[in-house]
């Protein structure tokens, strides 16, 4: 188990490589030059030269997306573009904490509203139940996320101010447990719903399949009682394509995060991310890029110790 | 599609006649398919259904609420919301199917190298393709668009060229089935050369997961587009689009007191996506009952 653990987090390695040297060469792409603001008659041709050789601006790509790599693996994402000069590690560790509360939140939110659901649409199946969760889980896929949270925002932080209409903190006040939920409800929901409406089809479909298999007829046979039919001996079996879902909607679950933060002025790096591209501030784009991918993947590797968790069947090896 | 011979017990019937048959008798396809048919009429025939012109501010009739003369009210330089509504529908059913066009092409050709050649080819397409899906598809979208600048144009090409990646590995996938079939083996012994093969055999028969996919493709597209739009990077002003009617919701003034404004679109964005959706589920029961799952 170790073992396999330790090799499936090898081998992200040379795919965060490979995506962090693209997207250095993407953001190299960039138009404007960094030094464009020394330009003026006061500093000569050659002090600007000069500088450019310091700060290693002449370098070759690889050896800058070198430096960088080196840089990164130390912690440091270098300095800000922006007025503040803050080290961007900084700004993205502030970041970091609202983004993840909304990810896992609306993930868990995904996992205990779906599963059951889910479950009761495949063993009620073509009741007025699995009718109704089928229509709502098309209409939860097919609905913009950020349509979702300006609705909810309209209802319920307008016209009936019951929930905040943004940010993650109380600006006076004592912040705990509660404020914070408070506060994170709405986007927790516009995230979650096109979470839940997939699972929950995925959850009846692969429930559906199970149900049909001869040793779920054996159960029966034994005579168990349906529930531990369903509960013990079909759920588990279920679960495994409902996992790899998981695995694979991370990416999505993070792009929608940057729209939600938007939405509810949610202090996370999705919020920073569009900021800084309005400010062009690379260094903080490169950083935040490179973060997020990181994310996916200590995200896809959960999912897989899960998987390996759920099914006796795969072997480590 | 009329080279899907694989079954041959039906005689009378078309493979075409026998999927629409199928395809009847799914209630919520065929709504989707209405649903679609009206969108896509609407943005059509947009001059002949508003008497007004999307672009025409008055300032004289700002802000105004729905009333019999303007429908949906007018916007804060005066424009006809409902007029914008309507051609908005232009422009993403145009991103939809062209991102789609560019997405279902680049992800067949890989789809189709990778599972005909195998081996080192194969490896490297997966390998990137790999690549593609771990990548958060709106991060590296946006730090494409502000990089290259917002637009239409561009934002199709963004769209499409992020998302090859679903068809690229249903198409390996089915060419991998295919490629030890006899009547590959027959094609490539009476001297067809690979492109020959990939494109004349391969491709006609992986058509079914190929059609399904650029269909939910479509839907995926129209809701990428009005997201990116929504955050600023897609469709640029004047332009109508369902996302830039959207974003003017960012402001709380609009969001607030003119739910008009905002609803309409969304509400567009919403139904059209989900007519989609149910056409492609319709399409994927109909073509190849056996393909998934």
């Amino acid at each position: 188990m170790t073992q396999y653990i330790v090799r499936r987090f090898l081998q992200a390695i040379p795919v965060v490589l490979i995506v962090s040297f693209l997207i250095f060469i993407l953001i190299n792409m960039a138009p404007g030059d960094p030094l464009a603001r020394l330009q003026n008659p006061g500093i000569s041709k050659e002090d600007i030269q000069q500088r450019y050789e310091q700060l290693g601006l002449n370098d070759p790509v690889l050896v800058r997306y070198g430096r960088w790599l080196g840089d990164f693996v130390q912690g440091d994402l270098g300095y800000s573009m922006g007025s503040s000069h803050k080290p961007v590690s900084e700004m993205i560790g502030e970041r970091i904490v609202p983004t993840l509360y909304l990810t896992l939140g609306s993930l868990l939110l995904s996992i205990i509203v779906a599963i059951p659901i889910g479950i009761i649409s495949a063993t009620r199946q073509y009741s007025i139940f699995d009718y109704i969760a089928t229509i709502g889980a098309f209409v939860g896929v097919s609905v913009p996320n950020f349509f979702f949270g300006l609705l909810l925002l309209f209802i319920f932080s307008l016209k009936f101010p019951i929930f905040p209409s943004g940010g993650f903190t109380k600006a006076v006040g004592v912040n705990n447990f509660w404020t914070h939920l408070h506060h994170a409800i709405l986007p927790i929901l516009t995230l979650g719903l096109a979470r839940v409406a997939s699972m929950t089809r995925y959850m009846r479909s692969s429930m559906l399949e199970v149900i049909k298999e001869d040793y779920i007829r054996t159960a029966r046979a034994k005579g168990l009682s349906e529930r531990v039919v369903i509960y013990k001996h079909a759920l588990r079996n279920a679960l495994i394509p409902v996992i790899t879902l998981i695995g694979l909607s991370i990416p999505m679950i993070f792009s929608g995060a940057v729209i939600t933060e938007q939405v509810f002025s949610w202090p996370g790096m999705g919020k920073l991310l569009i900021s800084s591209v309005w400010k062009r501030n690379y260094t903080v784009m490169m950083g935040i890029d490179v973060i997020m991918c990181v994310l996916v993947y200590v995200g896809n590797f959960a999912a897989d110790v899960l998987y390996v968790v759920v099914d006796p069947r795969i072997r480590y090896d | 599609m009329n080279n899907r011979n694989n079954n041959n017990q039906e005689k009378a019937e078309t493979p075409l006649s026998l999927a629409w048959r199928e395809f009847k008798k799914n209630k919520l396809a065929v709504l989707g398919l209405v649903i679609v048919i009206l969108v896509a009429l609407s943005a059509i025939f947009a001059p002949v259904i508003t008497p007004y012109d999307p672009a025409q501010t008055n300032i004289l009739k700002t802000e105004e609420p729905p009333s019999a003369e303007h429908w949906l009210g007018t916007d804060k330089v005066g424009r006809d919301i409902y007029t914008r509504l309507i051609y908005g529908g232009r422009v993403s059913i145009m991103v939809g199917l062209i991102s789609m066009i560019i997405s279902v092409s680049i992800g067949t050709v890989m789809g189709l190298l990778a599972g005909y050649f195998g081996g080192l080819v194969d490896t490297i397409i997966a390998r990137l393709i790999d690549i593609f899906r771990s990548i958060p598809f709106l991060i590296i979208a946006i730090t494409i668009a502000s990089i290259w600048g917002p637009g239409l144009y561009r934002l199709m090409v963004i769209i499409g060229v992020l998302s090859w990646t679903g068809v690229a590995r249903l198409v390996r996938g089915k060419v991998f089935s295919l490629r030890e079939r006899e009547f590959i083996q027959a094609a490539r012994a009476s001297g067809g050369n690979d492109l020959w093969i990939m494109f004349k055999h391969l491709l006609p028969n992986s058509m079914a997961p190929i059609i399904v996919n650029a269909t939910l493709r479509v839907a995926y597209s129209i809701i990428s587009e009005a997201g990116l739009t929504f955050l600023g990077l897609g469709v640029q002003p004047p332009t109508a689009s369902w996302g830039s009617m959207l974003k003017s919701a960012q402001s709380i003034h609009v969001l607030g007191s003119m739910p008009w404004y905002w609803i309409p679109p969304g509400v567009m964005v919403l139904i059209t996506v989900m007519g989609i959706n149910f056409v492609g589920d319709g399409l994927r029961d109909s073509l190849d009952p056996r393909q998934y799952e």
